[in-house]
């Protein structure tokens, strides 16, 4: 039976949702160190006029990824739950399977197949459901990758633009470099567990081949 | 699984116990069953670990479908630990349990079966030509806890009250009342919380009519073993692992 790829998804799910917490809280940090910048290119007025859009932009983003995040860390659950029930219909039918074959002679022994059908036809669509809910929770951690793509370009035109804001180009620097290093960090968080979720998904469709 | 038929009348009791195929280290468990036309119920059906070998042996006197109600004492693991296995055969039966034990044993993996709580004060269930008593037996040992009583057959299912550890191929009847006491001694004094509570519980069966009382663990007594058994049991005091009082 499939224990193996079953303790791997209820640790993926939890090392998926441990990770995510990560990305949110980031994402937190973001919204707050753009709100800064914010602060900082009004005092600068004119001069860091080319870095507003940018800090929107930022902000829309952080946002973005904290809803995702929200969004992913349920259906995360959804999907240790599911492996659960999986655990569940596995030994059941396991301990089914048991008993046929050691009350083969039992004059009732019969009676115990239509429950036997019936596990392994819940167990066959547990499996099903489990392959779609990762397949989709892959989705939507691509979905935070799509958000954060376009940091690294922002970054740079970020950088330019503070160094254009006479007397605060090195605070908007320093921004600049936060925000940089804060979306690399989402980036890694989130491909982590992008990686994860392959392997179980490699794993469970391996199981089912053979 | 040893089965033997303890009641063979218009309907019979079974118990099933000694399993050779349990791992080593969990304790023994004799598991009933009371078989009428109609109805058949389990009574402390047990624990996962057992699930296989009971529901093997099971269906040499019954089909799943003729299981209508199974009975939980309390909330032990080696009682019902098996529920949630029990039930994806078992979709239409119910569970009678102590009313204080219904959220907790949902814990056992149950998600569909219909739970008929047992209030305190006790009940009865009609199995056609059985009638059964639920006899409360609260803090022997748990805190919500019953024993089943058949008038008709002058037997108690008495859970963990006269229950013994014993080696796994003990005989399912009391041979030597002297011999069985120092297999009941520690258990009852160190399972069995409450003086008062016991003295109530013996109180109340000492007027019943008990030709057989028959523990979850252990031997069944029979005959005159049966009142050695409440006048020793009335006489130990238990409660006894007071870290101050020691």
């Amino acid at each position: 039976m499939h224990s193996s790829s079953n303790e791997n998804i209820l640790i993926t799910a939890a090392t998926v949702t441990a990770e995510l917490s990560k990305v949110k809280k980031i994402a937190k940090e973001m919204s707050i160190a753009v709100m800064n910048a914010k602060a900082i290119s009004h005092r600068a007025g004119e001069a860091a006029l080319g870095f507003r859009p940018i800090t929107d932009f930022i902000d829309e983003m952080a946002q973005e990824v904290m809803q995702l995040v929200i969004k992913i860390s349920k259906e995360a659950f959804q999907l240790s739950r599911m492996a659960v029930e999986r655990t569940h219909l596995m030994k059941t039918e396991e301990q089914y399977r048991r008993v046929l074959s050691a009350a083969k002679d039992a004059q009732n022994i019969d009676s115990l197949k239509p429950a036997l059908k019936k596990i392994h036809q819940l167990y066959l669509n547990c499996q099903e459901t489990l392959q779609k809910d990762i397949i989709h929770l892959d989705q939507l951690l691509d979905d935070i990758q799509s958000s954060t793509k376009g940091s690294q370009v922002l970054s740079t035109t970020s950088r330019v633009e503070a160094s254009r804001a006479r007397g605060f180009s090195a605070s908007l620097e320093v921004v600049a470099e936060n925000l940089e290093r804060a979306t690399d960090k989402i980036r890694n968080h989130v491909k982590s567990s992008h990686d994860k979720l392959d392997s179980v998904l490699e794993i469970m469709k391996r199981e089912h081949a053979r | 699984m040893k089965v033997t038929k303890i009641f063979d009348q218009q309907y019979q009791w079974f118990v099933f116990g000694r399993d050779p195929e349990k791992k080593q280290g969990i304790i023994d468990t004799n598991q009933y069953m009371i078989k009428t036309d109609t109805r058949t119920i389990l009574l402390d059906p047990g624990g996962i670990e057992i699930f296989a070998s009971m529901l093997t042996a099971v269906l040499h006197y019954v089909s799943v479908d003729e299981i209508t109600d199974l009975f939980a004492s309390h909330q032990d693991p080696d009682i019902i630990s098996s529920l949630g296995l029990w039930e994806e055969a078992l979709p239409h039966a119910k569970l009678h349990t102590p009313w204080l034990w219904e959220s907790f044993i949902r814990h056992f993996g149950s998600k569909n079966i219909q739970f008929a709580p047992i209030q305190d004060e006790g009940g009865t269930l009609d199995l056609g030509k059985a009638h059964l008593e639920f006899i409360p037996a609260h803090y022997l040992h748990a805190s919500g806890n019953f024993h089943v009583y058949d008038p008709k057959a002058k037997i108690l299912m008495s859970g963990d009250v006269g229950a013994a550890l014993e080696t796994e191929d003990a005989p399912m009847y009391v041979e030597n009342f002297a011999d069985q006491i120092d297999k009941m001694k520690m258990f009852h004094q160190r399972w069995m919380p409450s003086n008062r509570a016991k003295q109530d519980w013996i109180n109340r069966v000492r007027e019943l009519e008990i030709d057989i009382l028959a523990p979850q663990h252990g031997r069944i007594f029979k005959g005159d073993d049966v009142q050695r058994f409440l006048d020793w049991f009335e006489e130990l005091e238990v409660g006894i692992a007071i870290p101050s009082e020691k």
